[in-house]
């Protein structure tokens, strides 16, 4: 293997972190408040707003049926208007955070909808107003779950950003492409396979770790 | 204190309107025990939330403390929801909150500043007896000491109506009669309005003062729990007397003999009663049944005798005893509805 081939590993190792560091940011940022808004705009809830829910519920299952492949594609123009170009790393975050925002409001909802109606109902009796109901009790009691959430989230966008690369992203899965299959070095290939594969074994550690430390309560 | 005035309520199930409470009227005096006793389905738990309104009535008015609830809009419904504590069959602490955190809670709703309730939250966890157990996580509490937790932080915003929905139906005896206790006290010490809600006659009986009868959503009988558990009119009174043994098997009836069911309630059970009414009508007294107890403070005695002697003197001992304030009652023979 060509030497200079470190640098170039190392360089893709960090544009992966880079992308999916932002990504997850920008999915949890956007998808977070999709998911809380999924429950509580939901009928017999704090807020029920049925036009609202159903409009958000429609908007996240379609971008959750699209393929990513094609979302990549179709997300190009709006990727040139947010950061100016359609290649290269920053590029690959747009179709990614369409990709993995919708996912995470699902999981955010799902999270949420475990906190005992119980709880809820003992905060409204003691005057919570909705705000204080989100805030002190529904995020705080679905920790775990929505730790959880942030971790699958993030593996699945490793995972992605191995696709993005394959349209000139960039990243350890562009790299993988352009040495491995197109020039058929297979070191290479596995290399920056395994390193997405350690990549995913951190991330799911940290994250079931957390996620231990919030539930033992 | 709390003034509830034709409340009704009504769920749609299935596109089919069912009427959970109908047309309920209850008044609840200031620093009462009140309970409310109602089989489940009877209304009983739609029925405490239609008093701090976490179930709008579909009709009627609620009125707590001079305030009406029903005519508030949502801010400041919430602040007077605040002066209305309530605690739980279930707990419904939180628990990715320790004990004291819990208690801190609504206080924390309520803006106090940090080291008011810092202060606040010693003093209850101490009236509870859970000082120690101050850092600990509800999964690591026992139902009885989470209950108390819960008791605590109904009480942290020093609210003047504490409603109890079933607050000790999901603990065993012992931690129940501890809880019941510590309800009691905190009524005694603080004259806080207690609202009782539960299935159980003993938790009436132990506790309240007067008791509300809810059956099919409706109020089908109410008054001193001394009264209604002494004279149950209503079949479904009668059958939670029951539960506590307050009625008992009809009872022997030696042939062609008087027997009478007298009922001593107060003081009146601390005095030789049959003794003297024997003395002055000249007649023997044969006791065939009794029990005495104790409702809340008050004690009862309850005594089926026959009565030997003169008819002149069995008259006059009837008069001598109803004199003296007991309830006396003949009974016939095989007649068993005369008891109540």
């Amino acid at each position: 293997m060509d030497p200079g081939l470190w640098g170039e590993i190392g360089q893709a190792s960090l544009d992966t972190v880079y992308m999916i560091a932002l990504s997850v940011l920008f999915s949890v940022a956007i998808g977070g408040p999709v998911g809380v808004l999924l429950v509580i705009a939901g009928p017999g809830h704090l807020k029920p707003m049925p036009w609202l829910y159903r409009a958000m519920g429609a908007v996240v299952n379609i971008l959750r049926s699209v393929p990513f492949i094609i979302l990549l594609i179709l997300m190009i123009p709006l990727t040139r208007l947010l950061v100016g170009t359609s290649i290269g790393v920053t590029a690959a975050v747009p179709p990614l955070v369409a990709s993995a925002a919708p996912f995470f409001a699902r999981l955010v909802e799902t999270a949420l909808r475990e906190v005992d109606r119980g709880v809820i109902e003992a905060a409204q009796a003691m005057g919570a107003r909705p705000a204080q109901i989100i805030w002190k009790v529904l995020l705080p009691e679905a920790r775990p779950g929505l730790v959880a959430g942030i971790t699958i989230t993030a593996v699945n966008l490793i995972g992605y950003s191995a696709m993005a690369g394959a349209i000139g992203g960039g990243g350890l899965g562009d790299l993988a492409v352009r040495y491995g299959y197109q020039r058929f070095d297979t070191g290479v290939m596995l290399l920056t396979t395994a390193l997405l594969v350690v990549f995913v074994q951190l991330l799911q550690w940290a994250g079931d770790r957390l996620v231990l430390h919030f539930s033992r309560r | 204190m709390i003034e509830l005035d034709g409340v009704s309520k009504e769920f749609v199930v299935g596109g089919r309107a069912v009427r959970v409470l109908d047309d309920v009227h209850l008044s609840i005096p200031r620093g009462m025990i009140y309970g409310i006793i109602g089989h489940s389905g009877a209304g009983k738990s739609t029925l405490v939330r239609c008093i701090n309104l976490l179930e709008r009535p579909s009709a009627g008015r609620v009125v707590v403390n001079d305030r009406e609830l029903t005519a508030l809009d949502d801010g400041s419904l919430q602040r007077e929801r605040q002066k209305i504590g309530m605690v739980f069959q279930h707990f419904n602490l939180l628990s990715s909150r320790t004990a004291a955190e819990n208690v801190a809670f609504p206080l924390e709703l309520a803006g106090w500043p940090k080291d008011k309730r810092r202060r606040r939250v010693e003093e209850l966890l101490r009236l509870v007896g859970l000082w120690e157990l101050r850092d600990q996580y509800p999964s690591r509490l026992s139902g009885g000491q989470k209950q108390r937790v819960g008791i605590a932080r109904a009480l942290a915003p020093e609210p003047d109506v504490l409603l109890c929905d079933e607050a000790t139906s999901a603990l065993d005896p012992q931690t129940t009669e501890s809880i019941l206790e510590l309800l009691a006290a905190i009524n005694r010490t603080f004259h806080l309005t207690l609202v009782i809600i539960t299935h159980e006659m003993h938790v009436v009986t132990s506790i309240c003062d007067r008791v509300a009868v809810l059956h099919q959503g409706r109020i089908v009988e109410e008054g001193p729990v001394v009264d209604l558990f002494l004279r149950p009119q209503n079949p479904v009174t009668r059958e939670f007397v029951r539960q506590v043994g307050g009625r008992e098997d009809p009872p022997i009836h030696p042939a062609g003999e008087m027997v009478l069911h007298c009922l001593f309630v107060g003081e009146i059970t601390h005095e030789p009663i049959l003794f003297e009414v024997a003395e002055e009508a000249g007649v023997r007294f044969n006791i065939l049944q009794g029990n005495v107890g104790r409702m809340k403070e008050i004690p009862y005695g309850r005594l089926v005798v026959a009565v030997h002697g003169s008819e002149n003197g069995k008259t006059r001992a009837v008069q001598a005893l109803r004199n003296r304030g007991v309830r006396v009652e003949e009974v016939k023979a095989h007649g068993s509805g005369t008891l109540g």
